[in-house]
């Protein structure tokens, strides 16, 4: 069990992506459902270690991720300008997000504003990717979020993303 | 006004998307004063909708109809508010009208799911992951704008509310041309020179109209290319200051 664990570790330790339960799985040939305990295990056991980094269930799959307490020690040693997102674009996401596939005219709607400069800046980095097109006169193309977008929001799954309804009690508060 | 639009070229009209639009604007003014989402919030902040309307009106902005649907539909609601009940009654039935209470409850729940996506660990701005190479080359760093950028608007529509704005001005004043490019070398020197910029160093109102707005629209362009940056205290006094 141990080796079994150890070698699930090295598996997820050298990948760049998260590393699919698929993946490891099949290339271990152990059962889907005994790797996946496994796996959990193996990530409680690293995350209790409290290490400066965690292992952590993203995108469907497995990464070691840095814990948030060197966020500012780590952006400093990378020494890059970051992305700015903007809040027009963060609030376009959020709607790809629960409404995909969605055409821009949806997407318009909704926020009462022309979203074009937006959904070109999330398509240009990855967030979103156009899926296909509506059976609507003019063709226009549907989007849909990325699994990068489930690993820039540290997703899982799109199933995580809260439910908007019960957002409806309580009031905005300003950030 | 029109002596800088003529002057100037067409690519000196703002398509900000630093601007959430005409709902977020609507939104922000409610949740000001402390409002709800009602027809009767609405006519309460129609009067200053229509100021931030007509401001923007004067910087050019590209997505200006947007707003000006909802301006339509602010002082119709404001208009039947003050019409007896009875033929309210009658108006009411017009298939055309949109329904801004539905679209801004429906919208602000996407407002609130951004706020929430915004608080997750986002990689590359809380939490890193292991990089094939030494640079970080192929990582992107991320960061979400902070500043609401309807605090700087609301700034610079105060500034124009001075009296010595609303005279018409002399014949015999000679009106202020302004040079956009110059106007922007001048903004630039001051960031060169000085780490933390005040607003009534950019913004005064010793200053004509027109060179306050050019100034607006030059430093909404300066942020949006993440040339400079703003922050605001509690006494809402705006800084400037150059982003490294």
């Amino acid at each position: 069990m141990k080796d079994l664990k150890s070698k699930m570790e090295v598996l997820i330790f050298i990948s760049e992506n998260p590393i699919s339960l698929k993946n490891i799985s099949e290339f271990l040939n152990i059962d889907k459902n005994e790797t996946e305990i496994l796996l959990n295990d193996l990530m409680n056991e690293i995350n209790n270690l409290k290490r400066s980094f965690k292992l952590e269930k993203i995108a469907d799959g497995y990464q070691f991720r840095t814990n948030e307490d060197y966020k500012d020690l780590i952006k400093e040693y990378i020494n890059k300008k970051p992305f700015r997102l903007s809040r027009a674009s963060l609030e376009v996401v959020g709607i790809i997000a629960k409404r995909q596939p969605i055409t821009k005219l949806e997407i318009d709607k909704i926020r009462g504003v022309d979203s074009t400069g937006v959904i070109n800046v999330l398509l240009e980095r990855d967030i979103i990717k156009v899926s296909g097109e509506k059976n609507a006169p003019g063709k226009p193309y549907l989007y849909k979020t990325t699994d990068f977008f489930l690993e820039v929001f540290s997703l899982n799954d799109i199933s995580e993303i809260p439910d908007i309804d019960e957002f409806n009690d309580y009031d905005a508060s300003e950030t | 006004m029109d002596n800088f639009s003529k002057n100037s070229d067409s690519n000196y009209s703002l398509k900000l998307d630093i601007f959430e639009g005409p709902l977020d604007l609507l939104l922000t003014l409610i949740r000001d004063k402390d409002l709800d989402i009602y027809e009767i919030s609405l006519t309460q902040v129609t009067q200053q909708y229509l100021e931030y309307v007509d401001l923007l009106k004067q910087i050019n902005f590209q997505n200006i109809a947007d707003y000006l649907v909802v301006a339509a539909e602010l002082t119709r609601i404001k208009s039947r508010s003050l019409l007896p009940q009875d033929e309210v009654e009658e108006e009411i039935e017009n298939e055309n009208e949109i329904d801004l209470i539905e679209m801004l409850k429906e919208y602000k729940k996407y407002r609130l799911l951004s706020e929430d996506l915004n608080k997750r660990k986002i990689l590359g701005r809380d939490t890193f992951k292991r990089s094939q190479n030494e640079e970080f080359k192929s990582d992107v760093l991320w960061e979400v704008e902070k500043t609401n950028i309807w605090k700087l608007v609301t700034a610079v529509k105060n500034i124009l509310n001075y009296e010595n704005y609303k005279e018409i001005p002399d014949l015999d004043i000679i009106p202020d041309n302004i040079n956009f490019e110059d106007r922007k070398k001048e903004i630039l020197e001051i960031f060169d020179k000085i780490q933390t910029v005040e607003f009534d160093k950019i913004f005064c109102i010793n200053n004509s109209k027109e060179k306050n707005i050019a100034s607006l629209l030059i430093i909404l362009e300066l942020v949006k290319d993440s040339v400079i940056d703003f922050n605001y205290q509690d006494s809402n006094e705006i800084k400037f200051f150059k982003r490294s």
